[in-house]
């Protein structure tokens, strides 16, 4: 039992309990253990604005009533935090740690020493979220986000799209180069393979054996000195055609020289058969005029064999050049064999491969002289007809650009 | 087996001998160029004294009336001639029984033509050594039948284009023609081949061994031996280690020799 001085007389039962109402006030608001300055008082102030980082706070109040106010009971309740009223005693003291953004009612009573319980004093507290936590930068990194994406994604896009063109560009650029590699490569091939044939159709194996047994004959007979003679001829046959077809272009000397002495080696081969004449007009200077090489005897070969060989008595076989402009040269292959027509004939009754490299192949090489050096090559054949109509030889006239 | 061999020795000798008393051997040139008829008649009076030249031309149709009117035993003929070629004058004497010789100054295909179909060739510049040796063939061997020179003409249709299928084999009486795939292996008996085919037949062909090579080493065949030459599709199995050997199609064992070992493997490798 205790006495309060100022009911020093009552007795006990007189002693009516204080139903007066008490009021509660805010005394301060504490944010991290310091208190926060207001501008208006605390109790004044409808609604306080607190940082997302000033989530920890604590609030004091006070019940206005004095008379043993040891005695005075708490409670609060901070709406949208905790679930019901807390009741603190007669601690006037509310802590709040890790308050999340939003918007708060702190609602507080106390009561007397009687446990009357006053009205709810009540203020807003408002934890301004940080910027990452509104909508509306939500909504703004939202979209940013959305914005990025989309734009990697269509950049990406771009980028496999140029990607894709560019290679596709370098792939028909390597292609074209390619083909025109390729379209080089086979000029040049064909250049050499043409080269070869004109080669091969002089050095023909079939001719340098059969050459080579003619003259076996002679040794056979033991006539020495035809022997002699026609080996010394094949072997300076031989050595022009190898030089000449090395060279573009070879003196007009040179040429006809060969030319002479491969007509001069059928002509050994078959003495009946092949009489012939080289005549060149004398303002033609031989030595200075230059040609392309091994570029008459195919002409010569196929008079030789298409036109005499047909014929029991053997013919002639006349080679004339003239230069009948200053930069022309006329060469003309004049033979008196079967003509063109039976010399078909007789081709195409031949069962086995055909060892002439005839005008299809010469012609293919001058058309190959002409690309290159630009120049106008031209053969014209001609069939020669006696005064009764019947075929007597063939006329093969060779202009040449000098 | 020996006995055999030496019977057909004897008998060898004894048809050699009485040809080289009885009879001349009647000969005609076929030619374009008068230097290689002259050369090879001059030849053949200087060293092959049992052949008389009954004919000698540079027109192939002469050529052909040369052979009908005299019935040679013998013809050396050229390939390449204007108007007729040689095969054309063949055909127009079919007839006409004789041993053929090609004359020939330089054609790869038809080297290999005339050695599938066993018709015999001379190459130009003409060696003498090898006249002699083609006309002691001519002399020992029968006629040149119409079927070699159909299998010759097969080749020359579709040159250079495929092999053909069959080979003409050169034996004491005659020419037996065999299927390449046939041929499971040649095995050398001295200066002679003997063929063992499928089916248990046997052939013994007057060819050396290193002829037979030449012609067939292209055509899936392998000299694995000094004395064998075999046909790789007719391999069983092949055992490899110290003394290799492969077993063929016919159960029969062929010793590789330790040189050959790779080469079989190599191409036994794609087969």
């Amino acid at each position: 039992m205790s006495f309060s001085s100022r009911n020093f007389a009552s007795t006990r039962s007189d002693i009516k309990p204080d139903t007066t109402k008490p009021e509660v006030v805010f005394s301060f608001l504490k944010v991290f253990d310091h208190e926060l300055h207001l501008l208006q008082s605390l109790n004044y102030t409808k609604t306080i604005d607190l940082n997302y980082d000033q989530n920890f706070f604590a609030v004091g109040f006070s019940a206005l009533s004095y008379f043993q106010s040891e005695r005075n009971q708490y409670a609060y309740q901070l709406v949208g935090f905790n679930k019901d009223w807390v009741l603190c005693g007669n601690k006037p003291l509310a802590v709040f740690s890790n308050v999340s953004p939003g918007s708060y009612q702190f609602q507080v009573k106390g009561s007397n020493n009687d446990g009357v319980w006053s009205d709810i004093k009540t203020m807003s507290i408002h934890i301004i979220p940080p910027f990452w936590q509104t909508w509306w930068f939500r909504a703004f990194a939202f979209t940013l986000l959305i914005s990025v994406v989309i734009a990697l994604y269509r950049f990406q896009v771009e980028r496999r799209t140029l990607k894709a063109r560019l290679e596709s560009e370098e792939a028909k650029r390597r292609q074209i180069e390619a083909e025109l590699n390729e379209k080089e490569a086979a000029f040049q091939l064909k250049i050499s393979q043409t080269e070869m044939s004109a080669l091969r159709s002089q050095m023909n194996p079939h001719f340098i054996f059969n050459c080579l047994n003619s003259i076996q004959y002679f040794t056979a007979q033991n006539d020495a000195e035809k022997a002699s003679n026609y080996l010394t001829k094949f072997s300076r046959l031989i050595r022009l055609v190898l030089e000449n077809s090395k060279s573009e272009r070879v003196t007009l000397t040179n040429e006809l020289e060969t030319l002479r002495l491969y007509i001069e080696m059928e002509a050994m081969r078959f003495q009946q058969k092949v009489s012939y004449a080289i005549e060149v007009a004398t303002e033609i200077d031989t030595d200075s005029i230059q040609i392309p090489p091994l570029l008459l005897q195919p002409f010569v070969e196929n008079a030789i064999w298409h036109g005499l060989m047909h014929k029991e008595e053997g013919g002639t076989v006349q080679v004339s050049v003239q230069q009948t402009q200053d930069n022309l040269l006329h060469v003309e292959i004049i033979d008196d064999g079967v003509g063109r027509q039976q010399a078909a004939e007789y081709k195409s009754k031949s069962a086995t491969q055909n060892k002439s490299f005839g005008m299809k192949l010469t012609a293919e090489r001058i058309e190959l002289i002409n690309q290159l050096y630009h120049t106008k090559t031209q053969v014209n054949v001609v069939d020669l007809i006696d005064e009764n109509g019947k075929a007597k030889g063939t006329r093969v006239t060779i202009y040449i650009p000098i | 087996m020996r006995m055999e061999k030496r019977k057909e020795r004897e008998l060898l000798f004894t048809f050699r001998f009485n040809k080289y008393i009885h009879t001349m051997t009647r000969a005609i040139i076929i030619d374009d160029e008068p230097n290689a008829v002259g050369l090879l008649a001059l030849r053949l009076s200087q060293h092959c004294s049992r052949v008389e030249v009954i004919a000698s031309c540079t027109n192939s149709h002469k050529g052909v009336q040369a052979i009908l009117d005299h019935q040679p035993d013998v013809v050396f003929l050229d390939i390449e001639m204007p108007q007729l070629n040689g095969f054309q004058i063949l055909e127009a004497v079919a007839g006409v029984s004789f041993s053929l010789v090609f004359v020939t100054a330089y054609d790869k295909f038809a080297l290999k033509a005339f050695r599938y179909s066993a018709v015999d060739y001379l190459l130009k510049p003409i060696d003498t050594q090898e006249l002699i040796q083609a006309v002691q063939r001519v002399e020992k061997q029968q006629k040149t039948v119409p079927e070699q020179l159909e299998h010759l003409k097969q080749q020359f249709i579709s040159p250079g284009k495929t092999f053909p299928n069959r080979i003409a084999l050169p034996y004491q009486n005659g020419v037996a023609f065999v299927d390449i795939k046939d041929i499971i292996y040649c095995e050398s008996d001295d200066n002679y081949t003997k063929f063992h085919l499928s089916e248990g037949h046997h052939h013994l062909a007057t060819k050396s061994l290193r002829e037979i090579q030449e012609l067939l080493e292209e055509r899936d065949f392998l000299r694995v031996h000094r004395q064998y030459l075999i046909n790789l599709n007719h391999i069983k199995k092949f055992v490899k280690g110290e003394g290799s050997y492969v077993v063929m199609s016919n159960q029969q064992t062929i010793p590789v020799s330790r040189a050959q070992k790779d080469r079989l493997m190599e191409r036994f490798g794609w087969l």
